[in-house]
């Protein structure tokens, strides 16, 4: 069940969730905020979402990826708001009878909520000016 | 002008993210022109260019939804449906 939160990411409420008996996998991939991206240095990043759709694409991509692999369970969570380095802005955890279900519906998760959830991150950079991230 | 022949189409459209900021609105509620056909993205971005010409600087990088679902610009807008517009997403 996808999720929205403005509260700090708890890994262990994650990988918890999707603990089953069914399940000899789990996996969990965290994003964190990461201080330099090239040369740049971040102080902190703000998340915005258009939260309807993202709950709704977030949706879809875990049901792709339940159709693409047997897996046991997936949750998907992203953080909303201003973040500073180091905390967890996306965390992905899912289980699988076989572990290598649990990797590839893990990446696959991952890779497709950032290419199509609407949510926007924008830079705080340590010079003091601010950018919104478009690829 | 004959009351009863349609000549616009209310349009809510929600903005987000650099959208937002170059418009300075979260929020606008557009008149687009009826043509004798469906009301269309590609209508609705014409409108929101000539409202807000700003948002030339994002050009073709613009996204659009209907409802919860991305749109391109043959998608069709029934009236009463909010159309969302904002830049590429970076989650993550």
């Amino acid at each position: 069940m996808p999720k929205l939160t403005e509260q700090p990411i708890e890994s262990q409420q994650l990988l918890f969730a999707v603990q089953t008996t069914q399940a000899g996998a789990v996996i969990l991939f965290l994003g964190t905020v990461r201080e330099f991206t090239n040369q740049r240095q971040t102080l902190a990043l703000d998340y915005e979402a258009f939260a309807p759709m993202a709950i709704a694409e977030m949706e879809r991509i875990e049901a792709e990826a339940r159709e693409k692999w047997l897996v046991a369970k997936i949750e998907t969570i992203h953080r909303l708001g201003h973040l500073t380095l180091g905390e967890i802005s996306v965390g992905v955890a899912v289980s699988a009878p076989h572990r290598d279900a649990a990797f590839a519906a893990g990446q696959y998760v991952i890779d497709e909520l950032k290419r199509r959830v609407p949510i926007w991150k924008k830079e705080n950079w340590s010079d003091g000016s601010q950018e919104w991230v478009h690829p | 002008m004959n009351s009863s022949v349609i000549h616009e189409q209310v349009v809510d459209v929600q903005l987000f993210a650099l959208a937002r900021e170059l418009t300075n609105v979260a929020r606008v509620s557009l008149e687009v022109p009826v043509e004798g056909r469906p009301v269309t993205i590609a209508d609705v971005q014409h409108a929101l260019m000539t409202r807000f010409p700003r948002l030339a600087s994002l050009g073709s990088k613009l996204l659009f939804a209907v409802g919860t679902q991305y749109a391109d610009e043959n998608t069709v807008v029934q009236p009463g449906e909010p159309v969302a517009c904002f830049p590429p997403v970076s989650g993550g």
